[in-house]
C-alpha cells in the first residue's frame, strides 16, 4: 500500500504546488511580470488611448503590477477569452471631445468575472473608483470650459479645456509623488505570499487525509476481532491513528529536508520563505499534522462506508479551508466570521503556523485530544453495536 | 411509451436511493448554505486588505480624503486611527497590511501638487512588505485624492487666467458643481456584450463553488456505482443496458444537486436569467456525468476514486478557475466541465463550445463504457 | 424446454478456468454442480447468464444459442451473495425489476408469494436478515418468469428453516417445468438434484455416487 500512498502524495504535491504557484503568481509580481494585464481598445489613432496606456504603464516600471496594452476590440476579446488578459476597456470614438462637450458617453469595461483572482478584484475596484474620480476630473474640465465661456471671453472654451486636460494629465502621471512608501520589514510575521503558502500547506494535510484514508480498508469484523483479543477501542484508535500519523510524517516531513538541502546545495536565497524551513516551523507543522490526522480519523469513524468517508472529509476540508483563510487572506471575511472561524480546527492550525501563541498551541492540542476521544467513543459504539447484534 | 415509463420509474427509484444517503443530503444542504452564507454575509467590515488611516492635521484635504476612504464602499477595509503610532503599530503587529498617514502639512502639499508646483509627499504609506497587491492598493489612495486635486487644479487654472485677482470661491464651486455629470463614466460588460452589475467580491466565487459541489455529488455517485458494480447489483440487467446504468445513476445524483443550486441562486438574487441558467446547467449536468463516468472507468475501484477525488477537485479549482487563477496552462482547462460552465455564464458565445464539448465527452464516455464492457466480459 | 451447454471454455490470462464444459439442461430438472473454491463454478454460471463472455462454446435452449443472441427473459441468474440496493425497501428493490401489474400478481399468487417476500416488503434491505435477503434477491432475479434458473450457492449462510424454504421453492419451480442449475457445497442439496456434476481443474464430470469421499477424489477421466 505504501507505493500507492506515495504516488498519491506526489500527485497531491504536484497539484497543490500548482495551486501554490497560482497564488504566488497572483499575489505578487516579480520583475518583468505583471499581475494583471488590461487591454485598452478603441480607434487606433486616438491619442487618448496612448495617454491611458502610458499613464498606467508609467507606474513603477520596476515592479509593475498592472500593465496596459493597446489592442483592437476584437483582439482584446480574443485575448480575454483565452485568459491572456484580465479585462479590457473600450474607449468610444471621439470620447474626449464628447466628454468636453458634456455629451453622454461612457467607457466600456469588459471583464471575465469568472476569475476571482485577487489582482483582478483589485483592478475591478480601481476601475470602479477611477470612474467615480474621473467624474470629478471631467467636471473640472467642463466647469472650466463653461467658466471661461461666461467670464473669460478672450479665450476659447475648448482651448481652456485642452490646457486643463494637459495639466490634469500631467498630474495623473506624477500622482505617485503625492505619497512616500516606508517598508518596515516582515518583523517576524508572514508576508502575504508566505501566509497563502501556509494555507496551501494546511490544505495539503487535509487533502492527504482524504486521498489516503480510503486506502486503509476499514473492517468492522476486524474491530470485533481485536476487541475480543482485549484490544479495546482506545488502543485500536491509537494504533490506527499512530500508523496514519507516521505515514503522514514519512510522506510530508522529508519535503522540508529536501527543500533545505536543495537550498543549501544551490546557495539559494530563500528570503521570506526561509522561515518555512526552520526547525520551529517544522515542529509547528507537525503538530498541525497530528491534529488534522486525528480530525480525519474522527470523520472516518463518523461515516459508515467507503463512499461517505472521503466525501465527508473533503467537504470538511474545503469548507473549513475556505472560511479559515486557506484560499483568501483571513481579512477578506467580516469580523464576525473571523472571530468564529479562528477557533475552528483549521483556523487554529492556521493561527498556530502564523502566530504560535500559547493559545493557538493549546487549542490545537485540545482539538487533537477531542478528536481522539470522539474517535474512541465512536469505535466503542461500533464494537458494542456489533456485539449486541451478534 | 412503456419504455419511457420504465425509464422514469428507474429514475424515481434511483433518486430515492441517492436521497437516502446521509452524505448526499449533506451535499444538498451545503449548496443553499454556501450561497446564502456568502450572499448574506455582511461585507462592510471585511476586505481584501486592511489599511489603517491616520491624519496628523485638520486641513480640508486630509479630512475629505480620509472621510471618502473610510465611508466608501470598497474591497479594502479601512481602520481609522487617532494617532500615527497607533496606525504603525497595527501594521507592525500584522493586524493591518498598510497604514496611510496624512502628514500635518498634507493640505499644503496637496495644494502645491494640484497647482503643478514642486511639492513634498502629502501621505506616508507604511507597509511591512512591498508586494504587488499593496502597490495596486496605493492606486486607491491616489484615486481618493483626485477629487481634491482636480478641484485644486481647476481653481488654480482659472485663478491664473484671472487678471483681477483671486476668483470668488462660491463662483468657482458653483461652476464646478453646476454642470456636474451624473451618469456613470464606466459601464461594465461581459465578453458577449451583455451588460452586468458589478458583482461583489464576496459573491464572485459562488458559482465556482456550486460547480464544485455538483461535481462532488457526481463523484459520490461514481463511488457508489463502483461499489454496486462489485456487488453485482445490476448484473440482472441484460445486454448493453447494464453498461450504461452507472451514467444514468450519475445523472440521478447530479440533477437534484443542480436543481437545488438553481433554486439557491434564484432566491439569493444571483440569478442570471432562465435562458442563461437552465441550458447552461443542463449542459453541465451532462458534462459532469460523462466526465465522472470516464474517471470511474479509469480508476476502476471506489478506493482509487476516493483517493484521487481531492486531486481532481484541486486541479479543477486551480484551472477552471474557482478560487484561484492559473493562467500558466491553457490546454488542460478545455478538458474540464467547470471551465465551460463558468465561462458560458459570462460569455454566451461560449455556449457552442460547451455543446461540442458535451457531445465529445458523451462519445468518449460511451466508447469507454462499451470497451470496458467488452473487456470485462 | 430442452437445452444444452456445449463446449464452454474460458481463460483468464494464463489460467484456463473452464475447458470444454458440456452438459444437458432440460425442463423439469434440477442440476447440481459442486467443486472446490476457485474451480470456476461461479464463472460458469455467469457465462450462462450472459454476465461474462465465454472464449468459446454455446448455450442452446430450444435450438437458440443464448450466448450469441442474449439470454433475454429465459434465464434468471441469482448471484452469490445478495446484491440489493441497501438504502431501498424490499418493495422498491422489486419495483426495479418487475412491471407494476406483474409485481402485484406475483405477490398475490405467484412466485413472490411462494418466497414469502410479502412479509417484509416495507423494510429497508439493510435491515433484513440473511434469509430474507436471499429470498428477496431470488425474487428480484425471477422477475421475467424465466425457464431456466441459475443459482449460485442459494442456501449459503441460511438457517435450517430458510434453507428448507429455498429448497422447496426451487423444487416447485422445477416441478412446474423449469430447469434449475445450482452451484452448491451442500451434499444434501446435491442428493436432491436430478443430476450432479463435479467441476475440477476446469473439467466438468458427472457424479454418480454422491458422498463426501467420492467428491474429494479427482475424476479418473481427468487424471488420464
Amino acid at each position: 500500500m505504501f507505493p500507492r500512498v506515495l504516488a498519491l502524495t506526489l500527485a497531491l504535491l504536484v497539484s497543490l504546488g500548482a495551486a501554490g504557484y497560482a497564488i504566488y503568481a497572483d499575489a505578487a509580481a516579480k520583475k518583468a511580470e505583471s499581475l494583471v494585464t488590461v487591454g485598452i481598445a478603441g480607434a487606433p489613432d486616438d491619442r487618448l488611448i496612448d495617454v491611458c496606456v502610458n499613464a498606467i504603464n508609467s507606474y513603477d516600471s520596476l515592479n509593475f503590477a498592472i500593465k496596459a496594452v493597446k489592442l483592437t476590440e476584437d483582439g482584446a476579446k480574443d485575448l480575454l477569452v483565452k485568459g491572456m488578459i484580465s479585462g479590457y476597456i473600450v474607449v468610444p470614438e471621439n470620447y474626449a471631445r464628447d466628454m468636453y462637450y458634456g455629451r453622454d458617453t461612457s467607457l466600456k469595461f469588459v471583464t471575465d468575472s469568472s476569475s476571482t483572482s485577487l489582482g483582478m478584484t483589485l483592478v475591478g475596484e480601481i476601475v470602479d473608483n477611477t470612474a467615480k474620480a474621473g467624474l470629478e476630473t471631467t467636471n473640472a474640465i467642463y466647469g472650466a470650459q463653461n467658466y471661461v465661456k461666461d467670464r473669460f471671453t478672450q479665450m476659447k472654451p475648448s482651448d481652456a479645456g485642452d490646457r486643463l486636460f494637459e495639466k490634469l494629465a500631467a498630474l495623473m502621471l506624477t500622482r505617485h509623488d503625492t505619497y512616500e512608501v516606508k517598508t518596515l520589514g516582515i518583523l517576524g510575521h508572514f508576508s502575504l505570499i508566505t501566509y497563502m503558502l501556509c494555507g496551501i500547506m494546511i490544505e495539503y494535510l487535509l487533502f492527504w487525509g482524504v486521498s489516503c484514508s480510503p486506502l486503509f480498508h476499514k473492517n468492522g469484523e476486524l474491530s470485533r476481532m481485536l476487541a475480543s483479543k482485549k484490544l479495546g477501542a482506545a488502543r485500536q484508535i491509537a494504533g490506527e491513528a499512530g500508523a496514519y500519523i507516521i505515514l503522514m510524517a514519512l510522506c510530508t516531513l522529508p519535503v522540508f529536508g529536501i527543500a533545505k538541502a536543495a537550498s543549501a546545495l544551490f546557495h539559494a536565497d530563500l528570503g521570506e520563505f526561509a522561515v518555512l524551513l526552520s526547525g520551529r516551523f517544522v515542529a509547528q507543522y507537525f503538530l498541525c499534522a497530528v491534529m488534522i490526522c486525528l480530525m480525519q480519523q474522527f470523520l472516518y469513524e463518523l461515516s459508515n462506508d467507503g463512499v461517505s468517508a472521503p466525501v465527508l472529509q473533503f467537504l470538511v476540508a474545503i469548507v473549513q479551508g475556505y472560511i479559515c483563510g486557506c484560499f483568501y487572506p483571513i481579512s477578506f471575511f467580516p469580523e464576525q466570521v473571523r472571530a468564529f472561524t479562528a477557533h475552528l480546527p483549521v483556523g487554529a492550525a492556521v493561527r498556530l503556523l502564523g502566530e504560535t501563541t500559547t493559545q493557538s498551541v493549546v487549542e490545537t492540542v485540545l482539538y487533537a485530544a477531542l478528536f481522539f476521544g470522539f474517535s474512541v467513543y465512536l469505535r466503542h459504539r461500533l464494537i458494542t453495536r456489533e456485539e449486541t447484534q451478534s | 411509451m412503456k419504455k419511457l415509463k420504465r425509464l422514469f420509474l428507474w429514475y424515481g427509484i434511483l433518486t430515492k436511493r441517492i436521497l437516502k444517503q446521509k452524505i448526499y443530503i449533506a451535499i444538498l444542504l451545503l449548496i443553499p448554505l454556501t450561497v446564502f452564507a456568502i450572499r448574506l454575509m455582511p461585507s462592510d467590515n471585511g476586505g481584501l486588505l486592511s489599511i489603517a488611516l491616520a491624519r496628523l492635521g485638520n486641513d480640508d484635504f486630509s479630512v475629505e480624503t480620509v472621510d471618502r476612504l473610510a465611508n466608501g464602499n470598497s474591497v479594502l477595509k479601512y481602520v481609522v486611527c487617532d494617532t500615527e503610532e497607533e496606525a504603525v503599530s497595527l501594521v507592525s503587529s500584522g493586524k493591518c497590511d498598510a497604514a496611510w498617514i496624512f502628514r500635518e502639512d498634507a493640505g499644503v502639499q496637496a495644494a502645491k501638487f494640484a497647482s503643478g508646483r514642486s511639492s513634498e509627499p502629502a501621505v506616508t504609506v507604511v507597509e511591512r512588505e512591498n508586494s504587488a497587491i499593496l502597490s495596486l492598493s496605493e492606486e486607491c489612495l491616489c484615486i481618493a485624492m483626485i477629487p481634491y486635486v482636480a478641484y485644486g487644479a481647476y481653481s488654480d487654472f482659472l485663478n491664473d487666467l484671472s487678471t483681477d485677482g483671486p476668483l470668488p470661491e462660491e463662483d468657482l464651486r458653483a461652476y464646478f458643481d453646476s454642470k456636474a455629470r451624473t451618469t456613470a463614466l464606466v459601464d461594465y460588460y461581459y465578453v458577449d456584450g451583455t451588460k452586468k452589475e458589478t458583482s461583489g467580491l464576496l459573491t464572485a466565487p459562488v458559482r465556482g463553488l456550486l460547480a464544485m459541489i455538483i461535481l462532488l455529488a457526481a463523484l459520490a455517485s461514481c463511488m457508489t456505482a463502483c461499489r454496486e458494480e462489485q456487488q453485482g447489483i445490476f448484473e440482472r440487467l441484460k445486454g448493453k443496458k447494464r453498461a450504461f446504468v452507472p451514467i444514468f445513476c450519475h445523472i440521478t445524483a447530479v440533477l437534484p444537486a443542480a436543481a437545488v443550486s438553481l433554486a439557491a441562486l434564484y432566491f439569493c438574487g444571483l440569478w442570471a436569467g432562465f435562458l442563461i441558467e437552465i441550458p447552461n446547467m443542463l449542459l453541465y449536468v451532462i458534462a459532469v456525468s460523462a466526465f465522472c463516468e470516464i474517471l470511474r472507468i479509469l480508476c476502476r475501484s471506489e478506493i482509487t476514486l476516493g483517493a484521487v477525488t481531492p486531486i481532481v477537485m484541486t486541479v479543477m479549482m486551480v484551472l477552471c478557475p474557482v478560487i484561484l487563477s492559473a493562467n500558466f496552462v491553457q490546454l488542460p482547462k478545455y478538458l474540464l466541465p467547470p471551465f465551460y460552465y463558468l465561462n458560458t455564464l459570462m460569455n454566451g458565445d461560449f455556449l457552442l463550445k460547451f455543446v461540442v464539448f458535451d457531445a465529445v465527452l458523451c462519445v468518449f464516455a460511451s466508447a469507454a463504457v462499451l470497451i470496458r464492457n467488452k473487456v470485462k466480459k | 424446454m430442452n437445452g444444452e451447454v456445449l463446449n464452454i471454455s474460458k481463460k483468464y490470462g494464463k489460467n484456463q478456468i473452464l475447458r470444454g464444459v458440456s452438459f444437458p439442461i432440460n425442463g423439469g430438472e434440477a442440476i447440481g454442480i459442486i467443486g472446490a473454491n476457485g474451480s470456476g463454478k461461479s464463472t460458469l454460471l455467469r457465462i450462462l447468464a450472459g454476465v461474462i463472455k465465454a472464449d468459446e462454446g454455446r448455450f442452446l435452449s430450444d435450438g437458440v444459442d443464448l450466448l450469441s443472441r442474449g439470454a433475454g427473459n429465459r434465464v434468471a441468474y441469482v448471484p452469490q451473495g445478495t446484491p440489493l440496493i441497501e438504502e431501498l425497501s424490499a418493495y422498491d428493490n422489486l419495483r426495479l425489476w418487475y412491471e407494476k401489474d406483474a409485481l402485484k400478481k406475483s405477490l398475490e399468487s405467484g412466485m413472490l408469494k411462494e418466497l414469502g417476500v410479502g412479509e417484509f416488503l416495507k423494510k429497508p434491505a439493510k435491515k433484513l436478515s440473511g434469509g430474507m435477503r436471499k429470498r428477496l434477491s431470488v425474487g428480484c432475479s425471477i422477475a421475467n418468469d424465466p425457464e431456466i434458473m441459475l443459482l449460485d450457492e442459494p442456501t449459503a449462510a441460511l438457517d435450517l428453516v430458510a434453507k428448507e424454504k429455498m429448497k422447496a421453492f426451487v423444487g416447485d419451480f422445477v416441478k412446474r417445468g423449469g430447469a434449475a442449475v445450482l452451484v452448491t457445497h451442500d451434499v444434501q442439496e446435491l442428493k436432491e438434484c436430478d443430476r450432479c456434476y463435479l467441476l475440477c481443474d476446469g473439467v466438468l464430470s458427472a457424479v454418480e455416487d454422491i458422498d463426501g469421499q467420492t467428491l474429494m477424489k479427482k475424476p479418473e477421466s481427468h487424471e488420464k
